[in-house]
């Protein structure tokens, strides 16, 4: 008998413990109350979508199925990655509920994984937000309960060590839990999360590209993109709005390195829902996202143009693609915004410049 | 019968493992039935530094010498073995040594099928199997601090952790993106190949990774504070291909199977 090493206890270990060796003890206690709630099966969307608001007046017990998958997509034209998805696509499926539901959340982890996942909801009132109760191996599927007792827009994230890879691969998502007297209506709704990519080659080297650990802990992104990839809201992709309407988007920034100066080019944020939170500020040009935070941002598109949603840190909109396009149709309207009036020379006045002594 | 039934705890499989090798020897029939197509390797012993922070806390710890395989068991080798001890075979297996999983994947209950390359690592298998399998071959699955030990080596070095390249390759472990995923890759230094592969591989110890089961309960309210600190489980966080696979191994029950999870045995020097 050689010497046995018994490794040191440590936080998401502990959980898994708990959760492997005394998984039917703790899984068999269900809310007391939650036997009468009317059980409704959540409708989650991939972004830029959003689910419907919720229009019930009442608690509910909502389910939600989320299947955790590692597959490769498109990060750039003529570039690949293996990303690790919560729902196959980056950021994750969004999740609508209201406040006072009882959720129950099912989380599978496909066969082909190659590594056990979790979950950490920040909208989570619990230990590790859930992570301790959702180590799934490959081809397996854990639940746990919870009660969505604070309203707001909040990120989730795999908490699997290595922590930071799991985030940088692409797993995270929002959950929106909507306070109790619903959220004012608006005419659209859209889904944008911000995160940063470290990959093995330059930006713009083509081909499936491995993920640098190097480059992540040294937080020099390669790729710093809306909802996954280079071009996910441009082109035929661009979000769309006709003039006139209310616009609500629910940006999220799922990091695992970078803070967010969210900015939309040509228009000013009526509300900002600061960090995500139930206050507002008004009037807002540039919001600040943290790695693993939020903010909810309404405006009007009063008048038709592409309007550019961009991270202000202005670099990795035009170098490492965080730009995406809102286009707006509909009418000028030009005591709003005038376009061009004229372009003319005018007269010099006192020669400037160095070409003079 | 000598193996404990469920759950299988952590001092049970020590205790299982503290008889391994007196049940090698008293086989009989089956410690003479030793597949000719294994190689072995040696593996020297010495002091080691773990990237996981054992209980110990001392700076480094002894791993005596050993022998491993030079390869993961190949679906070959398996389907061999299940010639020989058929009642491991997916539709003989005693329910508690049974899973829905084991070799689910292959053709029939007695062969991989042509759709697998026999030459490649058998997956799908639970612990009790592959634990059957070394103890046939007079082995026995490795600690994860042998494994640790042995897959620090590249072609050159014993302990090529310190360059960071070379380390920062195996966060693809697990993956066919893998830096010895190719069947080709060159074996480390000991002349053993695959050990940063497109496969996890069984340990013996897999159980006991996250400590034993009577401490747990003492242990809760200190652990459980250090959340968002999982890395305070590693003397290097930054080893990944580690991290990844003690996280992945300290989660499985002895029943599980995985589409990237085989094995490969290892035997203590007389």
């Amino acid at each position: 008998m050689k010497n046995r090493h018994a490794p040191l206890l440590a936080c998401a270990l502990a959980g898994a413990i708990a959760a492997v060796f005394a998984g039917q003890a703790i899984a068999a206690k269900p809310a007391a109350d939650a036997a009468q709630l009317p059980v409704i099966q959540a409708q989650l969307t991939a972004p830029p979508l959003v689910p419907a608001p919720i229009t019930r007046k009442s608690p509910a017990k909502v389910v939600i199925d989320l299947e955790m998958v590692e597959k490769e997509m498109r990060l750039d034209d003529g570039v690949t990655y293996n990303f690790w998805t919560f729902g196959g696509t980056v950021p994750g499926s969004f999740i609508r509920v209201r406040e006072g539901d009882t959720v129950e959340f099912k989380l599978k982890n496909h066969h082909s994984s190659h590594m056990s996942h979790n979950i950490d909801l920040h909208a989570v009132t619990g230990q590790g937000g859930g992570a301790e109760a959702t180590f799934t191996l490959p081809g397996r599927e854990t639940q746990f309960t919870f009660k969505a007792l604070n309203p707001g827009l909040y990120v989730y994230h795999c908490a699997m060590p290595p922590v930071a890879m799991h985030v940088a691969n692409g797993m995270y998502g929002l959950i929106l839990v909507e306070p109790e007297e619903g959220l004012e209506p608006v005419d659209k709704e859209f889904y944008v999360m911000q995160g940063d990519f470290y990959t093995e080659g330059e930006n713009g080297e083509k081909g499936l590209q491995g993920f640098s650990l190097e480059k992540g802990i040294d937080e020099k992104p390669t790729y710093v993109v809306f909802n996954g990839s280079v071009g996910a809201l441009t082109g035929d992709n661009a979000l769309e709005a006709k003039a006139g309407e209310k616009i609500r988007m629910f940006v999220g920034n799922g990091g695992p390195n970078l803070v967010s100066s969210f900015h939309v080019i040509g228009e000013i944020f009526d509300k900002v829902y600061v960090e995500g939170g139930t206050k507002y500020q008004e009037n807002v040009q540039t919001t600040l996202i943290p790695a693993g935070g939020s903010a909810i941002v309404e405006f009007t598109a009063d008048v038709p143009g592409n309007f550019v949603l961009v991270d202000h840190s202005i670099f990795r909109a035009f170098h490492k693609g965080a730009l995406g396009i809102l286009k707006v149709d509909g009418e000028d309207r030009p005591e709003i915004y005038s376009h061009q009036q004229h372009d003319i020379e005018y007269p010099e006045g006192e020669p400037q410049g160095s070409q003079y002594k | 019968m000598e193996r404990k039934p469920l759950p299988l705890l952590a001092p049970a499989i020590a205790a299982v493992l503290a008889i391994g090798p007196a049940l090698a020897g008293a086989a009989g029939p089956a410690a003479g039935a030793r597949d000719p197509s294994i190689a072995w390797q040696a593996i020297p012993g010495g002091q080691f530094r773990s990237a996981v922070r054992f209980e110990e806390a001392t700076a480094t710890l002894p791993v005596a010498s050993f022998q491993l395989m030079a390869r993961p068991v190949t679906n070959a080798q398996f389907a061999a073995f299940l010639q020989r001890q058929p009642q491991w075979r997916r539709d003989r297996v005693p329910a508690v040594f049974s899973s829905p999983g084991y070799l689910g994947h292959w053709a029939t209950p007695e062969e991989p099928g042509a759709r697998l390359d026999p030459d490649a690592p058998v997956v799908h298998v639970n612990w009790y199997a592959a634990d059957a399998f070394c103890r046939e071959q007079g082995a026995r699955l490795p600690d994860f601090i042998e494994w640790e030990y042995a897959a620090a080596a590249d072609a050159t070095r014993a302990d090529a952790r310190g360059d960071r390249q070379w380390r920062l390759r195996q966060v693809n472990d697990g993956t066919p993106n893998a830096p010895d995923a190719a069947p080709d890759a060159a074996p480390n230094v000991y002349g053993v190949h695959g050990l940063h592969g497109a496969y996890w591989e069984w340990t013996g110890d897999f159980s006991s990774l996250l400590g034993q089961g009577d401490r747990r309960g003492q242990d809760d309210g200190d652990a459980l504070q250090f959340c968002g600190g999982s890395a305070l489980a590693f003397n290097d966080a930054a080893d990944y291909g580690v991290v990844k696979r003690f996280v992945l191994l300290s989660a499985l029950q002895p029943g599980a199977t995985l589409g990237n999870l085989g094995f490969r045995c290892a035997r203590s020097q007389p």
